[in-house]
C-alpha cells in the first residue's frame, strides 16, 4: 500500500502554490485513477474539513460524522474508476456522503436520537441573555449556534439537506442540484422554503 | 405583488438575482408592509448566522486512520464491472432467462386460441350451412339419430355381456 508518513510528506507538490491549487480536483483524480496515491492523499486533505462540517450539521454528532467521511473517503478509494470527468468531482463526493449521512441519519431516527438531545438534555426553549452584559460574546455566540443548529435539525431532510449546501456549504445552486438529483428550479424553491421555515423556528430568537 | 409571490422571490433578491422591474416591485411591497421587510431582513441575518456556524475539524490522525484502514481491511479499487447493456452479468441472464419464458409462454397461448379460433368457425360453418341447406340439417339429424341408436345397441350389448352368466355357476346336483 502506501508508506504513510512519507506519502504525507511527499505530496506537497500537489498543494497549493499561493491561494491557487497547482491540480484541479478533476486533473487529482485522474491522476489517483492512474495509480498516483499521493493525488488521493491530497484529495482527502482538500475535502476532510469540508465534508466532516457538512455531515456533522446533518448527523449533529462529531465521532459518528468522522467515521461517515472515512466511509466517504474509502468509498472514494474503492471506486475511483467509476468517476468520470463528466461530473464535477466535488458534487460525486458530496453525493457519496449526503447519501451515507442520508442512511445514518434514518438509522438515527429510528433510534429517535437527535442532535440537540445530545447537546442539551431537555427540549425547553433556550433563554437568550441577549441584554447582559456580563455575558461573554462567545457564550452569546455559542448559544445562536446551538439554536441555529437545533432549528436547522427541525427541518424536513430535503429542506435541510439544501440549507446545509447553499447556506453552510455554501455551493452553488448547479452543484446543489447535481447532488441531490433534482432541478434548479426545485433547489432554489426548497432554499427559498427551508429559509422561510427557519424563521418560523428561530423567532424567538428574534425577538 | 401578493405576500404569496413575495415570498417566493426572498431568495433570489438576497442573491441579487431579481429582474430589475420586479425588484421594484418587491422592494415596494417591503415599504408596505414593515412585517414583510423584517422577515428580508431576518433571513439575511440567519444567513450570515449559518455561514459563521462554528465549523469543526477532522482530528490530526485522520489521514494515518484512514490509511491504516485502507491497508488493514484489504481495500482494492478494481475496475468497473463488465456489464450488459446496463446490467450485471447475473442479471442479464436471468433478464434473458425471463424474455425465453415469456416467449414460449406467449406462443403456447398463440396456438391455444388459434385452436379455438378454428373450432369456432366450423361451427359457424356448420350453422350456415344448416340455415342454408335444410337437407343438411336433416341429413345431420338423422345421423346423430343413428349414432345414438348404435350407443343405445351398444350399451345394451355391453349391459348383457356384463350380465353374470348363473346357469354356469349354480348347479342343482341330485343324490
Amino acid at each position: 500500500m502506501m508508506n504513510q508518513t512519507s506519502s504525507i510528506s511527499s505530496i506537497m507538490p500537489l498543494d497549493k502554490i499561493g491561494n491557487n491549487y497547482v491540480y484541479s480536483d478533476e486533473q487529482l483524480m485522474a491522476r489517483f485513477q492512474k495509480g498516483d496515491e499521493n493525488a488521493y492523499i491530497e484529495l482527502v486533505n482538500r475535502y476532510r474539513d469540508r465534508l466532516l462540517n457538512f455531515v456533522y450539521n446533518y448527523i449533529g454528532d462529531f465521532e459518528i460524522s468522522e467515521d461517515i467521511v472515512q466511509d466517504t473517503m474509502v468509498k472514494l478509494y474503492q471506486k475511483k474508476h467509476y468517476y468520470r470527468e463528466i461530473a464535477k468531482f466535488s458534487t460525486w463526493l458530496y453525493t457519496i456522503a449526503k447519501n451515507l449521512a442520508n442512511t445514518e441519519f434514518r438509522k438515527k431516527k429510528q433510534r429517535k436520537i437527535t442532535l440537540l438531545s445530545q447537546i442539551s438534555r431537555d427540549d425547553k426553549p433556550y433563554d437568550i441573555p441577549a441584554d447582559q452584559p456580563d455575558i461573554d460574546q462567545e457564550i452569546q455566540s455559542d448559544i445562536t449556534n446551538r439554536i441555529i443548529r437545533k432549528a436547522i435539525d427541525e427541518l424536513p431532510e430535503k429542506f435541510k439537506t439544501v440549507i446545509l449546501l447553499r447556506d453552510i456549504q455554501e455551493l452553488s445552486y448547479e452543484d446543489i442540484s447535481s447532488i441531490i438529483e433534482v432541478p434548479i428550479g426545485t433547489v432554489k424553491s426548497r432554499i427559498n422554503r427551508a429559509r422561510l421555515q427557519l424563521q418560523v423556528e428561530l423567532k424567538h430568537l428574534r425577538t | 405583488m401578493n405576500r404569496y409571490e413575495f415570498e417566493n422571490l426572498i431568495s433570489d433578491y438576497l442573491d441579487g438575482s431579481i429582474p430589475y422591474k420586479k425588484r421594484t416591485e418587491f422592494e415596494d411591497y417591503m415599504k408596505d408592509d414593515p412585517e414583510a421587510e423584517s422577515l428580508v431582513r431576518n433571513i439575511k441575518t440567519t444567513i450570515s448566522e449559518m455561514n459563521n456556524l462554528q465549523k469543526v475539524k477532522a482530528a490530526d490522525n485522520f489521514i494515518e486512520k484512514l490509511l491504516s484502514r485502507v491497508k488493514n481491511e484489504g481495500i482494492v479499487s478494481g475496475p468497473p464491472n463488465k456489464t450488459i447493456l446496463g446490467f450485471t452479468p447475473f442479471y442479464a441472464s436471468i433478464l434473458s432467462c425471463l424474455c425465453v419464458a415469456f416467449f414460449v409462454v406467449a406462443s403456447q397461448l398463440i396456438n391455444v386460441s388459434q385452436d379455438s379460433n378454428l373450432n369456432m368457425k366450423t361451427n359457424q360453418y356448420t350453422t350456415e350451412l344448416e340455415q342454408n341447406n335444410p337437407s343438411y340439417s336433416k341429413n345431420i339429424d338423422l345421423e346423430k339419430k343413428l349414432i345414438v341408436d348404435s350407443n343405445i345397441d351398444s350399451l345394451q350389448d355391453n349391459k348383457e355381456k356384463s350380465k353374470p352368466n348363473n346357469s354356469n355357476k349354480i348347479k342343482f346336483v341330485n343324490y
